[in-house]
């Protein structure tokens, strides 16, 4: 590692990007040894494959599943994780032949490499994966006659339980539930799967069968609460991983003035790869991929190599993206450029480099991404390319930011009555509900049995719950929030030849006519796109330029349900409508950036009705805020995205789960107002908390903005990863004095400001100038 | 009025002291006391149910047909396909006993002949014997018509009803088992599928796919886990391959107002018997499910009627048949 950091920065194109290099020792391994020895069979199998012991999480993981326990591990990415559950499984299994387990995984792909990892185990039990690409025939052999079934919550939800009578053998003797990536379960997907394994639960004990848990997951900061909350069961932690880590290098990188960091990134990927490193980079954006691969290419020249690096991203064809995974777990592949699909636990093998391109937006990620490379004890080195946005900046201005921040929680409400009652419906049509069934769920369940009876969806009698209707529930509950509806982009000129499929959602802003998309590193072009017909059909054609689409988004009121006064402000919370609409693109040239043409559009808006929360700021606060000379609208923002960012404390959702706008003037309340709403189809009642705990919400925003100690704003303050709007504008102090006049508190300005008597502008270059004499 | 508030409202209600009763549904617990006209209260191992009897005058047709139509099929011979059937037949071989000195499938012919002499409706199932043909094996004795009513479409869902129409003396006789509540489907299937248990042949409409699963299901919901080996025949399956491009559409009604001449009366819809049954159950008024028990009836006896129509045995609409 060392002659390849030398290699980078003796690079004529090498001006001093490191900004900072974090060395992180290595770690020796720590072995453990099983009190009964494992099942012969099994052994047979790990000294074949040259495992002679076992790490210590993973033989901690096994003694506490013999002895009946529940189970949560939470050890680093490729630290033998898998182990953890399928040793104890099968030695189990092998002991038991009538047993069965059930293994759990967030999509299908990751449900597919697992299915490998047991063949290679080369018992004789009977597994299979079972989701919506099974075969029927392969079906009903899996359900009749499996030991271990892998599939996915949908499948689970959607295929399995509602048909349970059919499963009754594999449900009767039910003994393991694995729950791989249970960090992937959290906001309003995790609380679905909440309710679908509390329903498992429920089908398993009317069997008779009381399965055990085997939870594992990524770093996050609160596991085993986490785990407890999604299982309703508790759960042994096993943290002490005995894995080995290589000596890593952790470098910050920031990319000169004008240089766009695609083209930094790439050059560093044929770096890498042309002194035969492989290496694997993460990009946040699909197409960003894409552009990447083709500057890659193109830097390398030399055909051997430049064959050699591919892209990896949703929307591949399965079977493109099997044959990616697999070029790149036998080496074949030096180098890959990915979005966060790689990720996840799919085994991709030794790989030496690591590039994050722009923060992926939690510290968890980060460290999933980082932990792709240096397994097995290898030295390893991973580059953070930083992009023009505040958190990067704010990474690179803070360099123990990065090392020193806490993973995030993984939040999730099971007790949310929105997402609860699809599942009480699903449940009662898999068996009628009675009494015994209410501790698994709390008192919002027995409330909605009430509920749902007076609509006459249930029938009670004698302390039963009946389902009553023909409906089949199960099919009109989708437990994640993204469209299921795909668009098919083909190929004109070769018959129609299907290329990728992509989400509806996706489609309008990646596929507009006369958009340029990039597949394997060639270039299309869309001549059409037909939602209704979920098709876009595009030509091959080598443009040098990329587009980009334009948005208008729009926020309006449909209804107030409640409003109040908040300290002589008015909130509200009701039903709000949000319209996006893609309004037109511009074209850009591929190295250069510059603006070539562009063209308007005309497609469909892209409305979500939803739930929402909002304040607007009595006029005269708002004229104060702008006679002190600060900026409004940064305040307003910024108090947008600090409450965003709280407001998972007190509805327990994932700030994915929510989305907000603030305007200095809105048609509809006649003043500066800030929307707060829930991201799905709906609502869920997260936002209409923040109505009811404002106070105590705003208080909390207070707290962290004034209490962080940056000076301009940070990710822990008033930052969003996932802002349309780049993080801009941003106004601190603005916001500060804006909570004060929302909480009804006398606002006076920070000492350190000087005059009260000095705008904005100068105050900022007092600031600067303060600095530097320092 | 969100969510939230609707949660409050049941819980503040269900707080206080006097709670009135939802409408409809009376007070007292429930106490099996009615007893439907033409019914009454039986026991079985797993409690109480109502049987309802009922007898028809005359029999049902009972398509005739000898075992020759079966060995006719000279497909039933392993490795004889299409073509060569097509070639056997040139050569004038008309039947499976035909075939039993053939030096090439003549070992083959013996052993369907195997199955045919000892009865082994089964084995020439799996051969791929028609099961209208295989009817020659039964006489109308051997055969009971199934029909049941449910609460849903899928087997999670619990039956109330099952109905049953065999020979009886020169007449039909109908068995309909009925649960009052949803406690007494265990009942009633027990009762019932002791009754099946004694006939070899089961008849239904759309049975295959619906009511012999549907019952089976139930029964691995109570844990009694019936099987039922019976000859079945699926009076839809034919009544399609007949009348499929002649009529609108194959429903029983159908068939029973074009084929039969007959039209009912008030007859309740399908879609509709869910939810009568469990507003049946709330109010406890026989007069709510007088109709579906009607409507089962009235099914069971359609089906018995077509029996002989609705198979190829009988005559078609407006279908030549082709004389060999």
């Amino acid at each position: 590692m060392e002659k390849l950091l030398e290699k980078i920065t003796s690079h004529p194109q090498y001006r001093g990007q490191i900004v900072h290099v974090e060395k992180m020792p290595p770690r020796g391994p720590r072995y453990g040894q099983p009190g009964d020895p494992l099942h012969p069979l099994i052994e047979d199998v790990l000294r074949k494959r040259g495992i002679d012991r076992l790490y210590t999480h993973q033989v901690t993981a096994l003694e506490k599943v013999r002895r009946g326990k529940s189970i949560c591990v939470v050890t680093p990415t490729a630290s033998g994780k898998s182990m953890c559950y399928n040793l104890p499984v099968l030695d189990s299994l092998l002991r038991n032949p009538g047993q069965t387990a059930l293994y759990l995984f967030p999509t299908k792909s990751l449900g597919q490499d697992q299915l490998e990892g047991l063949q290679d185990f080369d018992l004789r039990l009977g597994f299979g994966v079972y989701d919506g690409d099974t075969p029927d025939g392969e079906k009903a052999a899996l359900r009749d006659g499996a030991n271990i079934i892998i599939t996915n919550p949908d499948m689970l939800h959607r295929g399995i339980m509602p048909n349970h009578l059919k499963w009754h053998r594999f449900f009767s003797n039910l003994k393991y539930v694995v729950i791989d990536e249970l960090h992937n379960y959290r906001g309003v997907f995790g609380t679905h799967v909440a309710h679908v394994i509390r329903r498992l639960r429920r089908i398993c004990r009317n069997y008779g069968s009381d399965p055990r848990f085997i939870l594992c997951s990524a770093t996050i900061a609160n596991p085993g609460e986490h785990a407890c909350r999604l299982t309703g069961l508790p759960a042994d932690l096993v943290d002490d991983n005995g894995a080995p880590r290589g000596p890593l290098k952790f470098v910050l990188w920031r990319p000169p003035a004008h240089t766009p960091y695609i083209r930094e990134v790439s050059w560093l990927i044929s770096l890498c790869v042309q002194s035969r490193y492989r290496t694997i980079a993460f990009s946040r954006a699909r197409q960003v991929t894409e552009r990447i691969l083709r500057f890659t290419r193109r830097n390398i020249g030399d055909p051997r190599f430049a064959g050699r690096v591919l892209a990896y991203r949703g929307g591949y064809l399965a079977a493109d993206r099997r044959r990616i995974e697999e070029a790149l777990f036998k080496g074949t592949l030096l180098g890959v450029i990915s979005t966060n699909a790689l990720e996840l636990g799919i085994d991709v093998g030794d790989l030496e480099v690591c590039i994050i391109a722009g923060f992926p937006g939690t510290i968890a990620s980060t460290w999933q991404q980082a932990g792709r490379v240096g397994r097995g004890g290898k030295e390893a080195l991973v580059i953070f390319v930083a992009v023009e946005t505040p958190i990067d900046q704010y990474f690179l201005r803070n360099t123990g930011a990065l090392f020193a921040s806490p993973s995030e929680r993984a939040l999730i409400d099971p007790g949310n009555p929105y997402i609860m009652m699809g599942h009480v419906m699903c449940a009662a049509h898999e068996y009628p509900v009675t009494p015994d069934d209410y501790p698994l769920w709390n008192e919002t369940f027995t409330g909605l049995l009430s509920l749902l009876e007076e609509d006459g969806d249930l029938v009670r009698s004698e302390g039963g719950y009946y389902f009553n209707g023909q409906v089949y529930p199960a099919e009109r509950i989708n437990i994640r929030s993204s469209s299921s509806s795909l668009v098919h982009l083909r190929d004109a000129g070769r018959g129609n030849r299907l290329v990728e499929a992509i989400d509806e959602s996706a489609a309008l802003s990646e596929v507009y006519p006369g958009a340029v998309y990039t597949h394997q590193g060639e270039t299309y072009v869309v001549r059409e796109l037909d939602l209704e017909a979920g098709a876009a059909l595009m030509d091959r054609q080598d443009v040098d330029y990329y587009t980009m689409c334009g948005r208008d988004k729009k926020t309006e009121i449909i209804s107030v349900d409640r409003s109040r006064d908040l300290n002589g402000h008015r909130l509200y919370t009701g039903q709000l409508k949000v319209t996006t609409r893609v309004t037109g693109y511009v074209k850009k040239h591929e190295r250069t950036g510059q603006v070539l043409g562009g063209g308007s559009l005309d497609l469909p808006e892209r409305v979500l009705e939803t739930t929402g929360t909002w304040v607007v700021l009595d006029e005269e606060a708002a004229a104060q805020v702008k006679e002190r000379g600060l900026h409004l609208m940064g305040g307003l923002h910024a108090v947008e995205h600090a409450a965003i960012g709280l407001l998972p404390l007190f509805s327990m959702c994932d700030r994915n789960d929510l989305g907000g706008l603030s305007t200095e003037h809105h048609r509809q309340t006649g003043g500066a107002t800030v929307f707060i709403h829930d991201a799905c189809h709906g609502g869920v009642g997260f936002s209409e908390k923040g109505y009811d705990e404002a106070e105590g919400l705003l208080e909390a925003v207070l707290e962290a903005v004034m209490s962080c100690r940056c000076q301009a704003g940070c990710p822990s303050c008033i930052f969003s990863p996932k802002c349309s709007n780049f993080n801009r504008p941003l106004d601190k102090e603005a916001a500060v004095m804006i909570l004060h006049l929302l909480l009804g508190r006398p606002y006076s300005p920070p000492a350190a400001a000087g005059p009260v008597t000095l705008g904005g502008a100068d105050r900022e270059r007092l600031k600067k100038a303060l600095r530097t004499l320092r | 009025m969100s969510l939230f508030q609707r949660l409050d409202e049941i819980k503040n209600r269900t707080a206080a002291p006097e709670r009135p009763a939802p409408a409809g549904e009376p007070a007292a617990p429930f106490r099996e006391t009615w007893v439907p006209p033409g019914g009454r209260e039986e026991n079985s191992p797993f409690g109480k149910y109502i049987l309802l009897e009922d007898s028809e005058p005359g029999g049902f047709p009972f398509p005739g047909g000898g075992r020759e139509a079966v060995l006719a099929d000279l497909k039933l011979v392993r490795g004889v396909g299409p073509v060569n059937e097509a070639r056997l037949r040139k050569l004038g071989f008309s039947s499976v006993c035909d075939l039993t000195d053939h030096p090439r499938w003549g070992d083959c012919a013996r052993r369907v002949m195997e199955l045919a002499d000892g009865c082994d409706v089964r084995g020439l199932r799996g051969l791929g014997a028609g099961d209208w043909d295989l009817l020659s094996y039964f006489g109308p004795e051997d055969v009971v018509f199934l029909d049941i009513e449910t609460t849903g479409l899928w087997a999670s869902q619990p039956l109330f009803l099952i109905g049953l129409l065999f020979k009886s003396g020169d007449g039909m006789a109908v068995r309909q088992f009925f649960a009052r509540h949803y406690r007494e489907e265990k009942a009633v299937l027990a009762a019932a599928n002791e009754v099946i248990q004694r006939f070899k042949v089961i008849v239904s409409y759309n049975g295959k796919r619906f009511d012999i699963q549907y019952i089976y299901g139930r029964s691995v919901a109570h844990r009694l886990f019936y099987s039922y080996p019976h000859h079945h025949v699926d009076l839809l399956y034919h009544a399609r391959r007949k009348f499929g491009g002649v009529l609108p559409d194959c429903r029983l009604a159908t068939l029973e107002e074009r084929l039969l001449n007959f039209r009912r009366e008030g007859d309740i819809p399908g879609h509709l018997i869910p939810q009568t049954y469990h507003r049946y159950v709330r109010q406890r008024d026989p007069e709510i499910i007088r109709p579906v028990i009607e409507h089962n009836r009235l099914d069971l006896l359609a089906m018995a009627r077509l029996f002989g129509i609705a198979g190829h045995g009988g005559p078609g609409i407006g279908e030549k048949r082709s004389v060999k």
